[in-house]
């Protein structure tokens, strides 16, 4: 299937888009809070501060570690 | 037949609008966006014309159509009859690239492997884009599809943007006082969230 016109193009904004969408301008700015709260909340410091983000920061605890610590322990007690 | 503008960066999306479905168009949304194009379904067309119209209009106006043909399958209700919808309206999108090449371009997709060419024998020589039914998948069959576009964006990043699109939705579901996704406010506010997302982006 040819598709070369598919090439000439501008990317929109997120404005153009609503406003050809015909979403009005009450709903587009709400939008755009939602989507700030959003990556506000999503964004790698805030998920590492409230302890929701997958990266852990060094020596917290995990499964592994907790593991490691109960088999020394139990070494150790022997 | 009037003769309707052609909206250069307008995508009509031909995808089952069922709740099983929400996830994968959701992905969709995400990444015909990434791709600058704006996705348009029959969700947002005004309700005063007939369906068959209104879709027909919308297929003139797009200069690119997604057919997803994943869900052609047996409903369970009695009586079990198959959903046509999907590949007529694939039908219609063929038909009017072959009157109009320089208008208009359609991508078919599926979950399985050779079943499109099994079922619709007559698009044998097409290149379908097959998902297996995965957010991922959608998006490296969309990467594929879309190779001319300048626009290069990666799988990862589509996972990324989709993740934070899926964290926003109760928010806007809320606004619009609803709980599905296949309505024509919610479908255009998520497609306006999904392009301030990719703006967003590095």
């Amino acid at each position: 299937m040819a598709k070369p016109f598919l090439i000439s193009f501008r990317v929109k904004s997120a404005e153009e888009v609503a406003q050809q969408l015909g979403v009005s301008k009450a709903r587009r700015n709400r939008i755009f809070k939602i989507v700030g709260e959003t990556l506000k909340k999503n964004s790698p410091e805030e998920t590492l501060n409230n302890g929701k983000s997958k990266i852990r920061p060094v020596g917290e605890n995990t499964y592994l570690t907790l593991r490691l610590r109960q088999r020394n322990n139990a070494k150790a007690a022997r | 037949m009037p003769k309707l503008h052609v909206e250069s960066d307008a995508c009509f999306l031909n995808i089952p609008y069922d709740k099983k479905f929400e996830n994968l168009c959701l992905a969709y949304v995400v990444g015909v966006t990434a791709f600058g194009f704006i996705p348009r379904a029959t969700l947002g067309v005004p309700r005063h014309t007939r369906r068959l119209e209104r879709i027909f209009d919308l297929i003139r106006t797009c200069n690119v159509s997604v057919h997803d043909l994943s869900r052609i399958e047996l409903d369970r209700r009695p009586p079990r009859a198959p959903r046509f919808n999907m590949p007529f309206e694939l039908g219609l999108a063929v038909a009017w690239a072959i009157l109009n090449p320089k208008r208009h371009a359609w991508i078919a997709c599926d979950a399985v492997e050779h079943r499109p060419i099994k079922s619709i024998s007559d698009l044998n020589g097409t290149d379908f884009h097959i998902h297996r039914g995965t957010i991922r998948g959608i998006f490296s069959a969309l990467c594929d599809a879309f190779a001319t576009r300048p626009q290069t964006r990666t799988v990862p990043e589509m996972m990324r943007v989709y993740r934070l699109l899926r964290k926003a939705i109760p928010d806007l579901q809320k606004d619009a006082g609803t709980k599905g996704l296949f309505q024509a406010r919610i479908f255009n506010e998520l497609t306006v969230a999904a392009a301030l997302l990719w703006e967003q982006q590095p």
